[in-house]
Protein backbone atom coordinates (compact mmCIF):
# COMPACT_ATOMS: atom_id res chain seq x y z
CA UNK A 1 0.00 0.00 0.00
CA UNK A 2 1.22 3.61 -0.86
CA UNK A 3 1.33 6.58 0.71
CA UNK A 4 -0.87 7.99 -2.15
CA UNK A 5 -3.63 5.26 -1.96
CA UNK A 6 -3.81 5.65 1.82
CA UNK A 7 -3.97 9.27 1.02
CA UNK A 8 -6.77 9.51 -1.24
CA UNK A 9 -8.62 6.44 0.42
CA UNK A 10 -8.67 8.57 3.39
CA UNK A 11 -10.22 12.24 0.74
CA UNK A 12 -12.43 9.90 -0.01
CA UNK A 13 -14.27 8.67 3.13
CA UNK A 14 -13.91 12.50 4.06
CA UNK A 15 -15.64 13.60 0.90
CA UNK A 16 -18.13 10.89 0.72
CA UNK A 17 -19.50 11.78 4.53
CA UNK A 18 -19.52 15.63 3.35
CA UNK A 19 -21.64 14.56 0.53
CA UNK A 20 -23.82 12.51 2.79
CA UNK A 21 -24.59 15.63 4.48
CA UNK A 22 -25.03 18.19 1.92
CA UNK A 23 -27.52 16.11 0.44
CA UNK A 24 -29.11 15.61 3.97
CA UNK A 25 -29.25 12.22 3.96
CA UNK A 26 -30.60 10.72 6.84
CA UNK A 27 -33.20 12.04 9.45
CA UNK A 28 -35.95 9.91 11.14
CA UNK A 29 -39.09 10.39 13.09
CA UNK A 30 -41.62 7.70 14.27
CA UNK A 31 -44.47 7.81 12.23
CA UNK A 32 -47.20 6.21 14.52
CA UNK A 33 -47.86 4.52 17.85
CA UNK A 34 -47.94 1.35 15.22
CA UNK A 35 -44.91 2.20 14.20
CA UNK A 36 -42.76 2.12 17.61
CA UNK A 37 -44.51 -0.69 18.92
CA UNK A 38 -43.30 -2.49 15.20
CA UNK A 39 -40.01 -1.74 15.85
CA UNK A 40 -39.66 -2.47 19.53
CA UNK A 41 -40.92 -6.12 18.86
CA UNK A 42 -38.37 -6.32 15.90
CA UNK A 43 -35.96 -5.32 18.26
CA UNK A 44 -36.49 -7.30 21.39
CA UNK A 45 -36.91 -10.86 20.88
CA UNK A 46 -40.20 -12.23 22.80
CA UNK A 47 -41.17 -8.94 23.61
CA UNK A 48 -45.17 -8.17 22.69
CA UNK A 49 -46.36 -4.52 22.55
CA UNK A 50 -49.97 -3.47 23.54
CA UNK A 51 -49.45 0.19 24.01
CA UNK A 52 -46.86 3.09 22.99
CA UNK A 53 -46.15 6.85 23.83
CA UNK A 54 -44.26 9.12 21.64
CA UNK A 55 -42.42 12.01 22.86
CA UNK A 56 -43.30 15.66 21.20
CA UNK A 57 -40.78 15.47 18.40
CA UNK A 58 -41.31 11.49 17.47
CA UNK A 59 -37.88 11.23 17.36
CA UNK A 60 -38.22 8.93 20.58
CA UNK A 61 -41.14 6.51 22.58
CA UNK A 62 -41.77 4.46 25.52
CA UNK A 63 -43.55 0.87 24.25
CA UNK A 64 -45.40 -1.38 27.02
CA UNK A 65 -45.34 -4.84 26.46
CA UNK A 66 -47.89 -7.31 27.96
CA UNK A 67 -46.16 -8.39 30.65
CA UNK A 68 -45.52 -4.57 31.90
CA UNK A 69 -41.99 -4.51 30.56
CA UNK A 70 -41.15 -1.18 29.01
CA UNK A 71 -38.78 -0.12 26.38
CA UNK A 72 -37.10 3.00 25.05
CA UNK A 73 -36.77 3.66 21.22
CA UNK A 74 -34.88 6.64 20.64
CA UNK A 75 -33.22 8.18 17.54
CA UNK A 76 -29.58 6.83 16.15
CA UNK A 77 -28.97 8.32 13.04
CA UNK A 78 -31.74 7.43 10.62
CA UNK A 79 -32.85 4.30 12.77
CA UNK A 80 -33.95 3.81 16.22
CA UNK A 81 -32.63 1.87 18.82
CA UNK A 82 -34.53 0.14 21.83
CA UNK A 83 -33.44 0.10 25.44
CA UNK A 84 -34.58 -0.92 28.91
CA UNK A 85 -37.05 2.06 30.12
CA UNK B 1 6.69 -16.35 -8.96
CA UNK B 2 4.48 -13.16 -10.53
CA UNK B 3 4.32 -10.17 -8.77
CA UNK B 4 0.36 -9.72 -9.05
CA UNK B 5 -1.33 -6.70 -8.17
CA UNK B 6 -3.69 -6.46 -5.09
CA UNK B 7 -7.19 -5.80 -7.31
CA UNK B 8 -8.81 -4.07 -4.53
CA UNK B 9 -6.35 -1.12 -4.89
CA UNK B 10 -7.96 -0.62 -8.43
CA UNK B 11 -10.97 -0.45 -7.32
CA UNK B 12 -11.18 1.79 -4.51
CA UNK B 13 -12.41 4.78 -7.34
CA UNK B 14 -14.90 2.50 -8.44
CA UNK B 15 -16.11 1.82 -5.09
CA UNK B 16 -16.29 5.50 -4.38
CA UNK B 17 -18.29 6.70 -7.32
CA UNK B 18 -20.93 3.97 -6.61
CA UNK B 19 -21.14 4.84 -3.39
CA UNK B 20 -21.63 8.94 -5.08
CA UNK B 21 -24.72 7.30 -7.47
CA UNK B 22 -26.40 5.00 -4.62
CA UNK B 23 -26.22 8.42 -2.02
CA UNK B 24 -27.97 10.58 -5.00
CA UNK B 25 -30.90 7.60 -5.53
CA UNK B 26 -30.90 7.85 -2.00
CA UNK B 27 -31.96 11.27 -1.92
CA UNK B 28 -34.64 11.06 -4.15
CA UNK B 29 -36.21 7.92 -2.97
CA UNK B 30 -35.46 7.61 0.48
CA UNK B 31 -33.46 10.10 2.75
CA UNK B 32 -33.12 7.24 5.41
CA UNK B 33 -30.91 5.05 3.65
CA UNK B 34 -27.80 6.62 4.10
CA UNK B 35 -27.12 8.66 7.74
CA UNK B 36 -23.79 10.52 7.34
CA UNK B 37 -22.80 9.59 10.97
CA UNK B 38 -23.34 5.86 9.93
CA UNK B 39 -21.69 6.38 6.42
CA UNK B 40 -18.36 8.31 8.17
CA UNK B 41 -17.88 5.28 10.68
CA UNK B 42 -18.29 2.59 7.77
CA UNK B 43 -16.15 4.74 5.90
CA UNK B 44 -13.56 4.60 8.80
CA UNK B 45 -14.03 1.42 9.72
CA UNK B 46 -13.20 0.55 5.99
CA UNK B 47 -10.36 2.89 6.14
CA UNK B 48 -8.79 1.07 9.58
CA UNK B 49 -9.16 -2.32 8.04
CA UNK B 50 -6.55 -1.55 5.14
CA UNK B 51 -4.25 -0.15 7.36
CA UNK B 52 -4.56 -3.01 9.69
CA UNK B 53 -4.36 -5.39 6.65
CA UNK B 54 -1.35 -3.75 5.13
CA UNK B 55 0.33 -4.23 8.78
CA UNK B 56 -0.56 -7.55 8.70
CA UNK B 57 -0.35 -8.45 5.12
CA UNK B 58 3.39 -10.09 5.74
CA UNK B 59 2.85 -11.98 8.10
CA UNK B 60 -0.44 -13.65 5.93
CA UNK B 61 1.67 -14.12 2.80
CA UNK B 62 4.88 -15.76 4.78
CA UNK B 63 2.86 -18.21 6.41
CA UNK B 64 1.15 -19.13 3.17
CA UNK B 65 4.69 -19.28 1.47
CA UNK B 66 5.72 -21.43 4.17
CA UNK B 67 2.60 -24.01 3.97
CA UNK B 68 2.96 -23.79 -0.19
CA UNK B 69 6.06 -25.14 0.54
CA UNK B 70 4.37 -28.90 1.74
CA UNK B 71 2.16 -28.37 -1.41
CA UNK B 72 0.55 -31.97 -2.58
CA UNK B 73 0.61 -30.75 -6.02
CA UNK B 74 2.38 -28.26 -8.19
CA UNK B 75 -0.75 -26.01 -9.59
CA UNK B 76 1.09 -23.81 -12.73
CA UNK B 77 -0.15 -20.71 -13.58
CA UNK B 78 -2.48 -22.01 -16.60
CA UNK B 79 -6.04 -20.64 -17.64
CA UNK B 80 -7.74 -23.69 -15.69
CA UNK B 81 -5.99 -22.76 -12.74
CA UNK B 82 -7.55 -19.53 -12.21
CA UNK B 83 -11.36 -20.47 -12.20
CA UNK B 84 -10.23 -23.61 -10.17
CA UNK B 85 -8.75 -21.36 -7.26
CA UNK B 86 -11.61 -18.83 -7.56
CA UNK B 87 -14.39 -21.33 -7.13
CA UNK B 88 -12.57 -23.44 -4.01
CA UNK B 89 -11.61 -19.91 -2.75
CA UNK B 90 -15.19 -18.96 -2.90
CA UNK B 91 -15.63 -22.50 -0.68
CA UNK B 92 -13.28 -21.36 1.78
CA UNK B 93 -14.42 -18.15 1.98
CA UNK B 94 -18.24 -19.89 2.66
CA UNK B 95 -16.61 -22.26 5.33
CA UNK B 96 -14.91 -19.16 7.10
CA UNK B 97 -18.31 -17.26 7.03
CA UNK B 98 -20.23 -19.64 8.61
CA UNK B 99 -17.76 -19.88 11.55
CA UNK B 100 -17.54 -16.38 11.76
CA UNK B 101 -21.18 -16.28 12.66
CA UNK B 102 -21.35 -19.66 14.32
CA UNK B 103 -17.97 -19.22 16.59
CA UNK B 104 -17.94 -16.47 18.61
CA UNK B 105 -14.18 -15.86 18.20
CA UNK B 106 -14.45 -15.23 14.62
CA UNK B 107 -17.47 -13.10 15.28
CA UNK B 108 -15.49 -11.07 17.82
CA UNK B 109 -13.67 -9.94 14.34
CA UNK B 110 -16.35 -10.25 11.71
CA UNK B 111 -19.11 -8.19 14.00
CA UNK B 112 -18.16 -5.17 12.26
CA UNK B 113 -19.46 -5.84 9.14
CA UNK B 114 -22.46 -6.07 10.59
CA UNK B 115 -22.69 -3.38 12.65
CA UNK B 116 -24.81 -0.78 10.63
CA UNK B 117 -28.07 -0.68 10.76
CA UNK B 118 -27.92 0.93 7.23
CA UNK B 119 -27.45 -1.64 4.22
CA UNK B 120 -26.02 0.46 1.49
CA UNK B 121 -22.57 0.34 -0.63
CA UNK B 122 -20.82 2.18 2.48
CA UNK B 123 -21.97 -0.97 4.64
CA UNK B 124 -20.33 -3.28 2.42
CA UNK B 125 -16.73 -1.35 3.22
CA UNK B 126 -17.49 -1.79 7.41
CA UNK B 127 -15.01 -4.28 7.51
CA UNK B 128 -12.85 -5.98 10.27
CA UNK B 129 -9.72 -4.51 11.99
CA UNK B 130 -8.98 -7.60 13.62
CA UNK B 131 -9.07 -10.29 10.96
CA UNK B 132 -5.57 -11.41 11.86
CA UNK B 133 -5.78 -11.46 15.33
CA UNK B 134 -8.59 -13.43 15.36
CA UNK B 135 -6.50 -16.13 12.85
CA UNK B 136 -9.23 -16.05 10.13
CA UNK B 137 -6.34 -16.42 7.24
CA UNK B 138 -6.55 -20.04 8.89
CA UNK B 139 -9.57 -21.17 6.31
CA UNK B 140 -7.33 -20.37 3.49
CA UNK B 141 -4.80 -22.59 3.98
CA UNK B 142 -6.28 -25.61 2.78
CA UNK B 143 -5.36 -23.95 -0.92
CA UNK B 144 -2.00 -23.49 -0.30
CA UNK B 145 -1.56 -27.25 0.78
CA UNK B 146 -3.18 -28.23 -2.04
CA UNK B 147 -0.71 -26.32 -4.39
CA UNK B 148 -2.44 -23.01 -5.28
CA UNK B 149 0.49 -20.41 -5.15
CA UNK B 150 0.01 -17.28 -2.65
CA UNK B 151 -0.21 -15.03 -5.08
CA UNK B 152 -2.99 -16.61 -7.29
CA UNK B 153 -4.65 -17.07 -4.13
CA UNK B 154 -4.41 -13.39 -2.80
CA UNK B 155 -5.33 -11.96 -6.17
CA UNK B 156 -8.82 -14.45 -6.40
CA UNK B 157 -9.72 -13.24 -2.88
CA UNK B 158 -9.47 -9.67 -4.21
CA UNK B 159 -11.66 -10.02 -6.66
CA UNK B 160 -14.02 -12.17 -4.66
CA UNK B 161 -14.32 -9.00 -2.53
CA UNK B 162 -14.65 -7.02 -4.97
CA UNK B 163 -17.45 -8.91 -6.41
CA UNK B 164 -19.05 -8.67 -2.76
CA UNK B 165 -19.07 -4.86 -2.57
CA UNK B 166 -22.23 -4.18 -5.10
CA UNK B 167 -24.84 -6.93 -3.31
CA UNK B 168 -24.69 -4.52 -0.54
CA UNK B 169 -27.60 -2.01 -1.84
CA UNK B 170 -31.65 -1.70 -1.58
CA UNK B 171 -31.57 -0.34 -4.83
CA UNK B 172 -31.48 -3.35 -6.73
CA UNK B 173 -33.95 -5.82 -6.44
CA UNK B 174 -34.29 -9.11 -7.79
CA UNK B 175 -31.98 -10.08 -10.60
CA UNK B 176 -33.08 -12.44 -13.51
CA UNK B 177 -33.24 -16.22 -11.99
CA UNK B 178 -30.23 -18.03 -13.57
CA UNK B 179 -28.41 -15.17 -11.94
CA UNK B 180 -30.01 -15.45 -8.65
CA UNK B 181 -30.34 -19.10 -8.51
CA UNK B 182 -26.42 -19.09 -9.13
CA UNK B 183 -24.89 -15.95 -7.70
CA UNK B 184 -24.79 -14.47 -4.52
CA UNK B 185 -27.06 -11.00 -5.04
CA UNK B 186 -28.27 -8.03 -3.04
CA UNK B 187 -31.47 -9.78 -2.72
CA UNK B 188 -29.85 -12.89 -1.31
CA UNK B 189 -27.13 -10.81 0.84
CA UNK B 190 -30.01 -8.36 2.42
CA UNK B 191 -31.19 -11.66 4.21
CA UNK B 192 -27.85 -12.14 5.52
CA UNK B 193 -27.50 -9.02 6.77
CA UNK B 194 -31.13 -8.89 8.37
CA UNK B 195 -31.96 -9.56 12.36
CA UNK B 196 -35.52 -10.44 11.35
CA UNK B 197 -35.65 -14.27 13.26
CA UNK B 198 -35.98 -16.60 9.75
CA UNK B 199 -32.81 -14.69 8.45
CA UNK B 200 -30.64 -15.08 11.18
CA UNK B 201 -27.46 -17.08 9.93
CA UNK B 202 -28.23 -17.43 6.59
CA UNK B 203 -26.51 -17.02 3.33
CA UNK B 204 -23.08 -17.07 3.77
CA UNK B 205 -22.15 -17.47 0.42
CA UNK B 206 -19.05 -14.73 -1.07
CA UNK B 207 -19.83 -15.16 -4.56
CA UNK B 208 -21.72 -18.39 -5.62
CA UNK B 209 -25.14 -18.78 -3.85
CA UNK B 210 -24.52 -22.10 -4.72
CA UNK B 211 -22.41 -23.53 -1.32
CA UNK B 212 -25.55 -22.32 1.08
CA UNK B 213 -27.93 -24.25 -1.37
CA UNK B 214 -25.68 -27.48 -1.14
CA UNK B 215 -25.19 -27.00 2.33
CA UNK B 216 -28.76 -25.96 3.61
CA UNK B 217 -28.05 -22.33 4.74
CA UNK B 218 -29.97 -20.98 2.17
CA UNK B 219 -33.27 -18.60 2.39
CA UNK B 220 -35.06 -16.46 -0.23
CA UNK B 221 -35.56 -12.93 0.49
CA UNK B 222 -39.82 -12.83 1.56
CA UNK B 223 -41.27 -9.31 -0.15
CA UNK B 224 -43.79 -9.99 3.42
CA UNK B 225 -41.19 -9.87 5.70
CA UNK B 226 -38.63 -7.06 4.63
CA UNK B 227 -35.03 -7.06 5.97
CA UNK B 228 -34.13 -5.12 9.30
CA UNK B 229 -30.45 -4.10 9.47
CA UNK B 230 -28.02 -4.38 12.06
CA UNK B 231 -27.38 -6.64 15.38
CA UNK B 232 -29.63 -8.46 17.26
CA UNK B 233 -28.54 -6.06 19.85
CA UNK B 234 -27.48 -2.64 18.33
CA UNK B 235 -24.68 -0.97 19.30
CA UNK B 236 -26.55 2.57 19.38
CA UNK B 237 -23.67 4.70 18.73
CA UNK B 238 -21.24 5.86 16.01
CA UNK B 239 -18.24 5.09 17.93
CA UNK B 240 -15.52 3.72 15.41
CA UNK B 241 -13.21 2.02 18.23
CA UNK B 242 -16.36 0.39 19.68
CA UNK B 243 -17.81 -0.87 16.79
CA UNK B 244 -14.15 -2.86 15.94
CA UNK B 245 -13.90 -4.14 19.90
CA UNK B 246 -16.49 -4.20 21.67
CA UNK B 247 -17.33 -8.28 20.89
CA UNK B 248 -13.70 -8.67 21.67
CA UNK B 249 -13.98 -6.78 25.35
CA UNK B 250 -17.51 -8.65 25.88
CA UNK B 251 -15.42 -11.82 25.38
CA UNK B 252 -13.02 -10.47 27.89
CA UNK B 253 -15.68 -9.55 30.51
CA UNK B 254 -17.29 -12.84 30.36
CA UNK B 255 -13.72 -14.71 30.42
CA UNK B 256 -12.74 -13.11 33.67
CA UNK B 257 -16.53 -13.55 35.75
CA UNK B 258 -17.53 -16.88 33.95
CA UNK B 259 -16.89 -20.10 35.92
CA UNK B 260 -13.85 -22.19 34.52
CA UNK B 261 -16.06 -25.05 32.58
CA UNK B 262 -17.86 -22.58 31.23
CA UNK B 263 -14.79 -20.14 29.83
CA UNK B 264 -14.08 -22.20 26.33
CA UNK B 265 -17.53 -21.52 25.76
CA UNK B 266 -18.09 -17.63 25.90
CA UNK B 267 -14.96 -17.52 23.40
CA UNK B 268 -15.82 -20.75 21.33
CA UNK B 269 -19.29 -21.06 21.74
CA UNK B 270 -22.05 -19.57 19.30
CA UNK B 271 -22.82 -15.81 20.02
CA UNK B 272 -25.18 -15.30 22.73
CA UNK B 273 -23.51 -18.29 24.48
CA UNK B 274 -24.38 -18.18 28.52
CA UNK B 275 -23.59 -21.18 30.58
CA UNK B 276 -26.74 -20.10 32.85
CA UNK B 277 -28.90 -19.46 29.69
CA UNK B 278 -29.19 -16.36 30.18
CA UNK B 279 -28.66 -14.52 27.10
CA UNK B 280 -30.10 -15.54 23.62
CA UNK B 281 -28.80 -17.45 20.13
CA UNK B 282 -30.00 -17.65 17.01
CA UNK B 283 -31.62 -20.86 18.13
CA UNK B 284 -33.55 -19.06 21.20
CA UNK B 285 -34.57 -15.97 19.14
CA UNK B 286 -35.94 -17.90 16.59
CA UNK B 287 -37.99 -20.59 19.04
CA UNK B 288 -39.37 -17.41 20.67
CA UNK B 289 -40.46 -15.91 17.13
CA UNK B 290 -42.02 -19.26 16.20
CA UNK B 291 -43.25 -19.87 19.54
CA UNK B 292 -45.75 -16.23 19.17
CA UNK B 293 -48.47 -15.45 16.59
CA UNK B 294 -46.65 -13.68 14.29
CA UNK B 295 -46.85 -10.13 14.62
CA UNK B 296 -49.04 -7.94 12.46
CA UNK B 297 -46.79 -4.95 12.39
CA UNK B 298 -44.06 -4.70 10.53
CA UNK B 299 -41.49 -1.82 10.56
CA UNK B 300 -40.56 0.61 7.88
CA UNK B 301 -44.39 -0.42 6.57
CA UNK B 302 -44.87 2.58 3.24
CA UNK B 303 -41.01 3.25 2.59
CA UNK B 304 -40.25 2.45 -1.09
CA UNK B 305 -39.13 -1.49 -1.79
CA UNK B 306 -36.03 -1.86 -3.76
CA UNK B 307 -36.31 -1.79 -7.13
CA UNK B 308 -35.85 -4.55 -9.51
CA UNK B 309 -32.62 -4.94 -12.03
CA UNK B 310 -34.63 -7.58 -14.31
CA UNK B 311 -37.82 -6.55 -16.05
CA UNK B 312 -39.80 -9.47 -14.05
CA UNK B 313 -39.76 -8.30 -10.31
CA UNK B 314 -41.31 -11.53 -8.41
CA UNK B 315 -38.48 -13.18 -10.42
CA UNK B 316 -37.56 -15.13 -7.03
CA UNK B 317 -35.17 -17.73 -6.78
CA UNK B 318 -36.15 -20.15 -4.31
Amino acid sequence: MSWTLLAGSLAGVLGLALVAKLLRLGGAELASEDEAMAIAEAERPGFVAVSAVLAEDRQSAVVTGTDGEQVRLRRHGAQFVAEHA
Amino acid sequence: MPDLPNPVDYAVPGFIALVLIEMLIARARDKRRYCPKDTLTSLMLGFGSTIAGALTAGAVYAMAVWVWGFRLLDIPYAWWAWPLCFVLDDLAYYVFHRSAHRVRWFWASHVIHHSSQHYNLSTALRQTWTGFFSMAFLFRLPLFLIGFPPAMVFFCAGVNLIYQFWIHTEVIGRCPRWFEAVMNTPSHHRVHHATNPRYLDKNYAGVFIVWDRMFGSFTPELDEDRPRYGLVKNLGRFNVLWAAFHEWIGIARDLWSAPWRAKAGYAFGPPGWSHDGSRDTSETIREKWAGRAQPTRHPGEGRDPPSSCSSEPSAVAA
